[in-house]
């Protein structure tokens, strides 16, 4: 297993331990881009790219020349007035950024689909509130069925690159939520699975010394197991034929809204459709 | 961005949709038309969008706009070149046709905002007509130095106020009542769809292809209109003939063969507008198209159901 990449704040005595991890750096607002590059450079690690979770719309954010080049994820409430997004297109096209956004009101839904069309890369995260399922499932035809190229919409590519029928495919990890590749980190080392986890202070470890061997530990062998809960408690999500690409990522939603059955099973539909579609165009007849 | 969008106006998501479309049949010209366009809550926003994905937009518009939509197009589109958005503005002759002062106000205050991208545009439904206001308006607020000559055509499954077979001539007439402030003024009068070219003088078609640049056209085709709703038709007094969901054509050249078809269907019934079209060589090497096709299904109207099947749909 690869080592996991560590999601973690901006502090200096922090980075200095953690020479030798990929890094995911976790700031509050673009403005602080600048002095999370220096920090990093003068730490001597390697830098993944920056999260930034800014309570800005997309369409006020304080984009500039400067921040080209360097990798960012972009976490924003809403897009805001397409007037303001427009005047940072340009710029907003030559960054390497992904905008993500919550999932939990149709307007996100929809200026994801807007953002896409426009070249920019997007990614849709679960958010709290109920979820337009039809939407949902509607983002996905098009992320990967659209007339035309357009910036990719996460978590669906990564979907229709590695789903296999037969193998376990991790929606979490278009929003750094999977264990065996993201560990979240707080200023004063202790980490955990999941960012919520952490916030909830449910460690998985108290130190930065014990994440040598991280995947050995029960905390890990639990969170790889979880999904088998599901099962035992026979929730909706156990009989769901969408289960093979969401594994009860929304099973807190499919409670108050199954709706995301329908859902997620169009998704498969449409992830099965694409691959088979992605194999046809890649062998054509002079080469079989 | 509003939450939800009614059924009766464009949503984000088709407007997307409706942009891939065309993209793919490399169609550059997104020409938005309504009702009236700018009473979509989103319409400053999509104009915004389309102009981002790269296309050049038309907005048909009759320049009644409110005062704010109209405050932040100014705003939002005064630095644009003036061929990326181009409003195409129907107006009345207010002596003619009865308006509010408030909405020939709403119009002034457009064409002063917008004017040098506005092309005016003049549907004739009637034959007493005279552009004097249009090269006023022209003049005044700098529009574009082109006038957009419609007639209203028959609308197919409806009744409305059109010019009829036998007003052509005087139509024609009227219009050219006019050549001289078209010289004068510097202002190129463009022939929309459905002229008979018959009609027409020889002198009179040789002042309109010399003034023109040979630009004149007399032609019927199907324009393909889209709708909110997705659906697809030829062209506006078609509106109701052959309807169809752009969902199942892959481009705009699929709909456009598949309408030309029904177009020469049509014309195999009835060759033109007039009986005389039929055996007509103008028309048989389409440098005129027989007037326009609403005015042929017309004849079929009070007849027994005899003829191909293209005719009733």
């Amino acid at each position: 297993m690869r080592p996991p990449f560590l999601v973690c704040p901006l502090q200096p005595d922090l980075l200095k331990q953690l020479q030798g991890y990929q890094i995911i750096l976790r700031i509050p607002e673009l403005e602080q881009v600048e002095q999370a590059v220096e920090q990093v450079n003068r730490a001597s690690i390697r830098l993944e790219c920056l999260y930034v979770t800014s309570r800005l719309a997309l369409g006020l954010q304080p984009v500039s020349e400067k921040l080209k080049g360097i990798p960012l994820a972009l976490r924003v409430p809403s897009m805001g007035l397409m007037r303001d997004v427009a005047i940072r297109l340009p710029l907003l096209r030559q960054l390497s950024i992904r905008v993500f956004m919550p999932m939990d009101s149709t307007e996100n839904l929809t200026s994801i689909r807007i953002l896409a069309s426009l070249g920019i890369a997007c990614t849709v995260l679960p958010g709290t509130k109920n979820i337009k399922w039809d939407l949902f499932s509607d983002l996905a035809s098009y992320a990967l069925l659209g007339l035309t190229p357009h910036g990719s919409i996460e978590p669906f590519h990564t979907l229709a690159r590695e789903y296999q029928p037969a193998g376990r495919t991790e929606l979490g990890g278009a929003w750094f939520t999977h264990p065996e590749k993201f560990i979240h980190v707080d200023s004063q080392g202790r980490f955990a699975f999941s960012q919520d986890e952490l916030d909830r202070e449910e460690f998985a470890g108290a130190g930065l010394q014990e994440l040598h061997g991280i995947f050995e530990t029960p905390a890990f062998q639990k969170h790889q197991e979880q999904w088998r809960e599901q099962f035992l408690t026979f929730g909706g999500c156990a009989t769901c034929p969408g289960w093979r690409i969401c594994r009860g990522t929304f099973s807190v939603q499919a409670a108050e809204n199954p709706e995301c059955r329908k859902a997620f099973q169009e998704i498969l539909d449409i992830v099965e459709l694409k691959q088979a579609a992605d194999v046809r165009g890649n062998h054509q007849v002079w080469q079989l | 961005m509003s939450e939800s969008t009614p059924n009766d106006i464009l949503s984000w998501e088709n407007l997307i949709y409706i942009a891939d479309f065309l993209q793919n049949s490399q169609e550059r010209m997104f020409r938005i038309l309504g009702g009236e366009p700018t009473l979509h809550p989103q319409f400053n926003s999509m104009v915004i969008y389309l102009l981002e994905r790269g296309f050049d937009v038309s907005v048909f518009t009759s320049g009644v706009i409110n005062d704010n939509v109209l405050h932040e197009m100014g705003s939002l589109f005064s630095q644009l070149p003036p061929n990326r958005l181009t409003f195409i503005c129907n107006l009345n002759d207010p002596d003619k046709t009865r308006t509010p002062i408030a909405e020939q106000e709403a119009v002034r205050r457009f064409l002063r905002t917008m004017g040098p991208r506005v092309l005016p545009g003049f549907n004739i439904y009637r034959t007493d007509f005279s552009l004097d206001f249009l090269f006023k308006l022209i003049n005044e607020f700098g529009l574009q130095r082109h006038i957009r000559l419609g007639i209203a055509h028959p609308i197919v499954g409806k009744k409305n106020l059109h010019i009829s077979l036998d007003q052509m001539e005087k139509v024609i007439h009227s219009l050219f009542l006019n050549r001289p402030m078209f010289e004068r003024m510097r202002v190129k009068p463009g022939l929309d769809c459905g002229f008979p070219m018959c009609k027409f003088s020889d002198d009179q078609l040789a002042w309109l292809m010399r003034y023109t640049g040979g630009k004149s056209e007399f032609g019927c085709g199907p324009v393909v209109d889209i709708g909110p709703d997705m659906t697809v038709w030829p062209c506006f007094p078609l509106s109701s003939f052959h309807k169809r969901s752009l969902l199942e054509f892959n481009s705009l050249r699929e709909i456009h063969e598949f309408y030309d078809h029904i177009h020469q269907a049509v014309r195999v019934e009835a060759g033109g507008i007039y009986p005389e079209c039929d055996g007509c060589w103008l028309r048989e090497d389409r440098i005129c198209f027989g007037g326009c096709l609403a005015h042929n299904l017309r004849h079929f109207k009070d007849e027994l159901p005899v003829r191909m099947k293209e005719m009733y749909q």
